[in-house]
């Protein structure tokens, strides 16, 4: 039999105690606060998961943040595109109304001009939109993609006559310096600005050169291989027939960069974020309309008050209009992608927090409840331990 | 019976029975010493003197005192110290370390690698934006700053640990000396008629208290001595001798003093295998400063180190490559060069005459840290005055055959930039204006620490380029691009750059050379999680030795503990037998008076 001393009980006494004491210590780390792996030791795996699932749920809210903002940015650039489209819309239906059918004063049609003049205006204002100090369709590029201090021309078209429409010939086009660059010369006095349209009929070895409805001064300009208007030189390849018109309009060059900041949509992918301004008004990698040379044209052509001249717009107005509603429509389904992805990520966030949530963090009740039954041992441990220590021979010998 | 033989009897009675009671009252006396091991006395009556009549017994005599003990039990006793010495000596210190790496309270090297990349996802979101790439560099900084005080507070943890070492040492010996003056105490007790009970209870106790602090084997003597020795084979105590543990040269692996015995030249450092001593060993040699290079094992400093090596390289890797909200005009690299190069001599080709340097080499003391990451590989290099229209110049980088020197001069021969020496440190100047980088296979850019985010060789240096946070401007954000017409240019809003370092965060990454390719925080938590293994099992190791010590302790306690029930039984048994014993004296007076009366 085994011999059981003072030392035993009290040995054992002391240890009970302790324990229960760590016990309720470790209840009230994890009622403070709420978790139920404090240190890595409590659960190395859990601390592993932790570490992982904490990056992803940061990389989540992170991404969440940045694809909230582009599709906030991609619901103005779309409210935007929207204005443009309307703006060609507006100029179409001008066309139309001043084409052929047009039977009324040709100084009504010249004030007119001034519709496509806003229009011009409104196009340079909503293409050059800025969202969060950035320019939205800059491609990248932190100045506005088209500045009208920053010029360049339109290829030169024909009209075989006065009644014909445009089409395309390899007689004139505006001629280069050494290094490749445009001639056209903003800084020369007789530089006509914005918009322009330029006329050049031909007739008799010269040109009469019109800008919008007036005479340019440099007009006539003689026929030769390279005729210098002062503020652009036009080369010729061969001699035009008389009779025949030759158009080109002064634009804004589009100055932004290759493309818009991508935007990020999961780790390691990123999808296209805003189109670039050439896209739209240029159509590049599209339709090819310049939307600024067809305002432009229509503007010279009503100066001019040359419905047949008008008339022969309506077809490229009407397919700058179609660039536009493309425009609009491509960044429509970007931001849907964009919005889709964003809430794609609410939806991760929530199962991402409630795995951070399952792993970590403790069950409270659980927590309570061990709480109170730990304080309950304590008790009765206490009152016990203090009759079991208390009985001693030594009482009883008194 | 002769009346006189009566009173002998009573007076032997007296005796047996005030011995007995001293011993209990001894024992009493010392029923909370520890070590201390019940005493009590065996009695023994004394036979008849054959005289040719019928007689009784001459009395009782204490024929022995004794301990009561269990051999057996004091041997296992002995022994399971040595391991929960270690443990305990673990478990007081890896806490520090735990807290170190502990991100549970999302504030730890985890959360702020997070808000670094989190920064660069808001910063491709805008990279204009100058909030945007401040913010990035200062939860870089954050990390760098957080990271120097992870390798403080590891190396601080060490500090206290080898004071204790040297503490420990102390007490082993104050201890071997106590046992070996003892032990001749005991041996010379011996030879007396009286037993060396309490020094054997008393050597005892000091030899367990030594198995807490090393590891120890006890070999008995016949002439009651005993010999301790390490589990090595190292004698530490025999009658005549006691070792004497010193601090003293050669250096351990981890750069503090080896341990000596009597000052010989062997470290015995590495032969300490238990005890609270070999704990305070293994945290400060092995789960600190442990080193598979040095010492084998893969230390939590050793593990910091390459975590953020690898960190730096790879972010270093990717902001190299990328152009700030300005081309660049000037950069210096963030990595001294090293202590062997003269930048005055052509020392470069004597001593580093590769690029691909084992970076450990004493030879290469304090070259780049990331040189050995270079590869054959093309630096393209965009430049001019025009950022819509730069020229571009390819330098050719082979680490075989070229040395820094090399690469400094094929930097210095492009048209992009000059390249010189400017404080031990590679440093570039636009020579046409402007430059930036189009792409690095070589890596060169990055190891040269030219554009790099993170400088610093290891933990404890790990540092942010200044350069950046002086000049914001400089934080890369996109890439020089290629138009369709095959000519570079420079989108200052271009956000690839940002992306990229974004996409650090999912990077998978092999920073322990294991083939284990996993993301940063991934491999972070491996590292939280390991220790946390570690630091459970202890834990648990703790646990199950201190139930078994309870358990044996127990038995030790049933064995040889004062169980003062016991001794206040025996107290009225020996005082009552006192007390008879005196009642036979009364009698035999009363006999002798009788007697005389009768004369």
């Amino acid at each position: 039999m085994m011999r059981v001393t003072q030392g035993v009980f009290i040995r054992q006494s002391v240890a009970a105690m302790q324990k229960k004491m760590q016990e309720l210590q470790r209840s009230q780390e994890e009622s403070l606060t709420g978790n139920r792996i404090l240190t890595p030791a409590d659960d190395p795996g859990g601390a592993f998961r932790d570490s992982i699932f904490s990056s992803d749920l940061s990389g989540v809210e992170s991404l969440q943040k940045t694809t909230s903002v582009a599709s906030s940015r991609l619901s103005l650039a779309s409210e935007k595109l929207g204005m443009i489209h309307d703006n060609m819309l507006d100029a179409s239906e001008l066309a139309v109304t001043m084409g052929n059918g047009y039977q009324g004063d040709p100084a009504t049609m010249r004030n007119l001009s001034y519709k496509t003049e806003n229009i011009f205006d409104d196009l340079l204002k909503n293409i050059n939109i800025e969202a969060d100090g950035m320019p939205l369709f800059s491609g990248g590029r932190t100045r506005n993609p088209y500045d009208p201090d920053n010029p360049t021309t339109t290829t030169i078209r024909m009209r075989g006559s006065d009644t014909a429409g445009f089409s395309g010939q390899n007689n004139l086009s505006i001629a280069t310096d050494a290094t490749g660059n445009s001639t056209l010369d903003p800084s020369d006095a007789n530089y006509p600005g914005l918009p322009t349209s330029v006329k050049m009929t031909y007739n008799g070895g010269q040109f009469d050169v019109m800008i919008n409805g007036d005479t340019d001064p440099s007009s006539p300009v003689a026929y030769g291989a390279t005729m210098d208007l002062g503020w652009v030189q036009i080369d010729s390849a061969s001699v035009p027939t008389d009779g025949q018109s030759f158009y080109f309009e002064i634009v804004p060059k589009y100055q932004g960069g290759l493309e818009y900041p991508k935007i990020k949509i999961s780790d390691q992918q990123s999808v296209a974020g805003n189109m670039t301004g050439d896209e739209v008004m240029e159509g590049k990698n599209g339709r090819g309309q310049n939307l600024f040379g067809a305002i432009a044209g229509l503007n010279g052509a009503l100066k001019r008050a040359d419905p047949h001249e008008v008339n022969a717009w309506i077809g490229q107005l009407e397919e700058a209009r179609g660039q536009a509603s493309d425009s609009e429509t491509v960044t429509g389904m970007r931001q849907v992608q964009v919005e889709t992805v964003t809430a794609t990520l609410d939806e991760e966030k929530t199962s991402l927090n409630e795995i951070v949530a399952k792993n970590k963090e403790a069950d409270m009740f659980d927590v309570l409840s061990r709480m109170e039954q730990t304080i309950q041992a304590l008790q009765v441990m206490t009152t016990s331990e203090r009759n079991i220590l208390g009985v001693s021979l030594v009482d009883l010998l008194r | 019976m002769p009346l006189a033989d009566v009173l002998n009897i009573a007076k032997l009675g007296l005796l047996a029975n005030q011995s007995s009671l001293k011993v209990v009252s001894h024992n009493i006396s010392n029923v909370n010493t520890p070590g201390y091991s019940k005493q009590n006395t065996r009695m023994g009556s004394i036979g008849a003197v054959t005289t040719g009549r019928p007689s009784g017994g001459m009395g009782v005599v204490i024929t022995q005192v004794r301990r009561q003990v269990d051999m057996l039990v004091e041997k296992r006793l002995s022994n399971s110290t040595s391991e929960l010495g270690r443990l305990e000596a673990r478990n007081r210190y890896l806490p520090f370390v735990e807290e170190t790496f502990n991100n549970m309270d999302n504030d730890g090297l985890t959360s702020r690698l997070e808000n670094f990349f989190s920064a660069a996802d808001q910063l491709s979101d805008n990279v204009t934006n100058t909030v945007g790439r401040v913010q990035l560099m200062g939860e870089a900084e954050n990390v760098s700053r957080f990271v120097n005080d992870m390798y403080s507070s590891m190396t601080e943890v060490t500090l206290p640990i080898d004071d204790e070492i040297t503490v420990t040492l102390d007490n082993i010996n104050k201890r071997l000396q106590s046992i070996r003056d003892i032990n001749l105490d005991i041996i010379k007790q011996e030879t007396t008629n009286t037993p060396p009970l309490d020094l054997l209870d008393q050597r005892q106790q000091l030899i367990n208290e030594l198995g807490d602090l090393i590891d120890v084997r006890t070999v008995e003597q016949n002439n009651g001595g005993v010999s301790l020795m390490t589990s090595s084979g190292k004698l530490l105590v025999d009658y005549t001798y006691a070792a004497h543990f010193t601090r003293d040269q050669p250096m351990t692996d981890s750069g503090f003093m080896g341990i000596r015995i009597d000052d010989r030249v062997e470290d015995v450092t590495n032969l300490v295998f238990n005890g609270e001593l070999k704990g305070l060993i293994e945290l400060r040699d092995t789960v600190v400063h442990g080193n598979p290079a040095t010492n084998g094992e893969s230390g939590w400093l050793y593990r910091l180190n390459a975590f953020v090596g690898e960190l730096r390289w790879q972010t270093n890797l990717v902001h190299s490559q990328t152009v700030g909200a300005k081309m660049q005009t000037g950069q210096t690299g963030v990595f001294q060069l090293g202590d062997t190069t003269d930048l005055a001599g052509d020392i470069y080709t004597t001593f580093i005459d590769q690029l691909v340097v084992d970076v450990n080499d004493s030879n290469y003391n304090g070259v780049p840290p990331d040189m050995d990451h270079v590869q054959n590989g093309t630096l393209t290099i965009a430049y001019g005055p025009d950022p819509d229209n730069l020229s571009v110049d390819s330098i050719n980088i082979n680490p075989a055959t070229m040395t820094i020197e090399d690469v400094r001069a094929a930097l210095d021969a492009s048209p992009a930039f000059s390249a010189v020496y400017d404080s031990n440190r590679v440093k570039l100047t636009a020579q046409d204006t402007y430059y930036g980088v189009v792409s690095d296979t070589s890596g060169i850019m990055a190891a040269l620490g030219i554009g790099a985010i993170f400088g610093g060789r290891n933990a404890m240096e790990m540092s942010t380029n200044q350069e950046m946070i002086a000049d914001n401007r400089m934080v890369g954000i996109g890439h020089i691009v290629q138009a369709d017409d095959g000519t570079y240019q420079f989108d200052d809003g271009n956000n690839q750059g940002a992306l990229a370092m974004s996409n650090l965060r999912s990077m998978r990454v092999d920073p322990f050379s294991t083939g284990d390719n996993a993301t940063f925080a991934s491999h972070y938590g491996q590292i939280v999680g390991e220790l946390g293994s570690l630091i459970m099992q202890d834990k648990n190791s703790t646990t199950s030795l201190e139930i078994q010590q309870e358990f044996i302790t127990g038995v030790r306690e049933s064995v040889s503990g004062v169980s003062l029930e016991e001794e206040l039984t025996d107290l009225i048994k020996f005082q009552r037998a006192f007390q008879a014993s005196g009642k036979m004296v009364g009698a035999a007076d009363e006999l002798m008076q009788s007697v005389l009366q009768m004369l």
